[in-house]
């Protein structure tokens, strides 16, 4: 079996500790042998929406150095792997030594659906839940790095979960980073707008691909509507695996 | 009109407490989304057409200078007047000159959004006591209530019909009504007067033909044909990208314009003009002049990046992708330029201070990214910009952003650096939000971030990632030494 280098972003290490577990439970109960670089830190992502890029450039580098021996690196934010993937590459461009690197590290860096539909072929992860669940796609999953059906995939296969349509399922909702914090009131907007579209679906569970979606969707769901929740698509899998494997 | 986008957040305040023009703005956006994905859908091979007008803007872009001299060489030729301004203030005096030399006392006009980029109306009005009507209902309706277009293609989407009889009823004396049959035919009756007498057309112009000398203009609504072939003066107004290359170029863009922008595969007119009324022709403008505007366009141009915002044909599709935009509405962006393409335009034309919340007051989604039929990389030119505010950048009107931000980012980016500041950076930072929080969520934090406790809790787990991790790895060890011998694969227990 592969083995798969964990790059678990800063706000899954700080706050969403729960989902970078839930990463290592799907992962393990698929067989693959994992390891992790306890001095990776954050990929740089803030910085470079703050249009700080002269810092991230070490960071970058710094990442690069970490990660390039590895053969596979998984991801549960399909946000921080476009940062890798995309912006690395972007902000090396000066360095041409650097920018091949970046490039290289790119082809090897994937989110968990990703890599899970595409580069392993499971989207059967042996799992079952009874209920109704609906999708957000994230936007940078979405549309930086076009993965769509990936994490439908591996849903439609959960036995008994029965997905349910989700109204403007593609549109932001609302996080941002530092947005949320810079426009409380259009972050808020948005975010009630997605929820106000989960509650028509009649779902209890809404299913999100990154911890940004997460923080916000769920931290507003708690508040407002505690009866429902959101998950992140690996927790959702992790825990409701068949066979109640243990972590 | 003026330009103020510095009053963003002020507006956005006045703007967002309007639940219902959201929610309405919301499901135009859904509208907007489906007609336009669905008429892009008839075309045999989308996804090439849509590769054919990025390379079509891309090459006329890139050969803008050689392009607006074939044009100008031929438009003069066919006997257009051909002007050059390099502001506002020269394409006004201009125009100004133009109108008091053919003495007209009554202009009809085009749906503009150059005329709207360089305050035409007011300074006319103003300046001369003409009587300037806009021919398109829609912006008929926002000219006569004073306020921006709300959309560059439906200025007045975001008014209810109750709103627009009753702007009717003040200005033009209709009997109020609330048949939308009735209010059009009402309008419509109305400025075939207007056209009738009107001394000069003054209208946009959405494709120059270099190889032709032709200019284009498209609409539904008949009014842009009136201006320019009922009047003896029509005047057109161009900003300088907005050339292509021929006829086919201008063909195929028209065609992605108008399938991007209304979901039609062709609007109900099309105009191609190359030249005023010929001897023995029977309508068309006596004289016709072109203007071509710069307006900080030719500075774009020098940057080979930010030469890509030069590309959009103003099809307003970004626009009806654009969560912010359906949420805050056009009125933020303080100009006549709303939504993404706003955001791509007015930074580079009023300079990055001035803008700062347009540009920086955006989830970096890609929704307009994922929409734009000329290639536009939006997320890169906003992440751009503000790399541009941070360091400065004279060129459009930065000044850097402030020490302490510089400074605060410079201390969080040493804690990235090193892994041991990294973990006791996390620490400090659950401390300090553990003390608002209960199960597994903050709900009260302190500082700025009230601004995301206000309306949400935070989740926090119980342990970091790192935690997690080391508390496994020990787990493993000692589990491996107990059972020394036997295969456990990836499984372990805690």
């Amino acid at each position: 079996m592969q083995r798969i280098s964990l790059f678990i972003p800063c706000a899954v290490d700080a706050l969403l500790g729960d989902v970078g577990a839930d990463t290592v439970r799907l992962l393990s109960s698929l067989g693959f042998e994992l390891i992790y670089h306890a001095e990776q830190t954050c990929c740089g992502q803030p910085a470079i929406s703050a249009g700080h890029v002269d810092l991230v450039r070490d960071i970058a580098k710094r990442f690069i150095e970490i990660f390039e021996d590895d053969e596979i690196i998984v991801s549960p934010s399909g946000s921080c792997v476009n940062t890798v993937k995309n912006d690395y590459p972007r902000l090396l461009s000066d360095e041409p030594e650097w920018h091949l690197r970046a490039l290289n590290l790119g082809e090897k860096v994937y989110e968990i659906s990703q890599f899970l539909v595409d580069q392993a072929g499971i989207e059967d992860v042996h799992a079952s839940f009874t209920g109704k669940i609906a999708y957000h796609k994230s936007c940078h999953l979405l549309r930086a790095l076009g993965i769509d059906l990936q994490p439908q995939k591996l849903l439609s296969h959960v036995k008994g979960a029965e997905i349910v349509p989700l109204n403007a399922a593609e549109q932001c909702c609302g996080f941002g980073g530092q947005f949320a914090i810079k426009y409380p009131q259009v972050s808020h907007a948005l975010v009630r707008q997605k929820t106000q579209n989960f509650l028509q679906t009649g779902a209890e569970v809404l299913i999100v691909s990154d911890p940004g979606c997460l923080l916000n969707i769920g931290g507003y769901l708690h508040r407002n509507h505690p009866h429902l929740k959101a998950r992140h698509l690996v927790s959702f899998l992790a825990q409701n695996l068949e066979g109640g494997v243990s972590i | 009109m003026k330009a103020h986008p510095q009053d963003y957040i002020k507006i956005m305040r006045e703007e967002i407490i309007k639940e219902e023009q959201a929610s309405f703005m919301n499901q135009v956006g859904a509208v907007f989304g489906y007609l336009t994905s669905a008429s892009l859908g008839q075309m045999a091979d989308q996804a090439l057409a849509r590769e054919q007008s990025v390379a079509i803007r891309e090459n006329a872009v890139e050969n803008l200078p050689e392009l607006l001299e074939t044009f100008e060489k031929n438009a003069v030729k066919n006997g257009m007047e051909v002007l050059w301004a390099a502001d506002a203030e020269e394409a006004r005096s201009i125009i100004k000159d133009l109108v008091k030399k053919h003495e007209a006392k009554v202009i009809t006009k085009g749906k503009s959004m150059i005329s709207e980029e360089i305050d035409l109306n007011h300074y006319l009005e103003e300046e001369l006591g003409v009587k300037i009507y806009e021919g398109d209902l829609g912006e008929l309706i926002v000219q006569m209530r004073g306020t921006p277009p709300f959309h560059i293609v439906g200025p007045a989407i975001n008014l209810n019909i109750q709103q627009i009889a009753q702007t009717l009823v003040d200005h033009i004396g209709m009997e109020y009504t609330e048949d939308a049959k009735a209010i059009a035919n009402y309008v419509r009756t109305f400025m075939r007067r207007q056209f009738e007498q009107a001394d000069m057309g003054i209208t946009g112009v959405n494709m120059a033909v270099a190889s032709t000398g032709s200019i284009i203009l498209v609409e539904n609504e008949g009014n842009i044909r009136w201006s320019t072939a009922a009047p003896k003066v029509h005047v057109a107004i161009m900003s300088l990208e907005k050339v292509v290359a021929d006829m086919a170029d201008a063909f195929h863009i028209m065609e992605m314009l108008s399938r991007s922008c209304t979901g039609q595969g062709m609007t109900s007119y099309v105009s191609v003009l190359s030249g005023p009324r010929a001897a023995g022709e029977y309508d068309g403008a006596e004289k016709m002049y072109v203007i071509i505007l710069d307006n900080g366009r030719s500075k774009i141009y020098q940057d080979p990046f930010l030469r890509q915002a030069l590309k959009c044909i103003r099809c307003g599709r970004c626009g009806t992708a654009c969560p912010i935009y359906l949420t805050v509405g056009a009125y933020p962006y303080g100009w006549c330029y709303p939504g993404p393409m706003g955001t791509v335009i007015s930074p580079l034309l009023l300079g990055l201070d001035d803008t700062y919340n347009v540009y920086e007051a955006c989830t970096l989604c890609g929704g307009c990214e994922s929409v734009c039929p000329t290639g536009i990389r939006h997320v890169e030119l906003f992440h751009h910009y503000r790399a541009m505010k941070v360091a400065g950048d004279k060129r459009f009107k930065a000044t850097r952003s402030s020490f302490m931000e510089r400074a605060g980012f410079k201390s969080w980016a040493a804690a990235m650096r090193s892994p041991a500041l990294f973990e006791k950076s996390v620490g400090l930072i659950r401390n300090y939000l553990h003390v608002g929080s209960k199960e597994g969520q903050v709900n009260k934090m302190p500082g700025t971030l009230k601004a995301w406790s206000a309306y949400r809790d935070l989740p926090i787990a119980e342990k970091t990632f790192h935690q997690y991790w080391a508390e496994r790895e020990k787990t493993s060890v000692s589990e491996k030494e107990a059972a020394a011998g036997s295969d456990k694969g990836g499984q372990d227990h805690e």
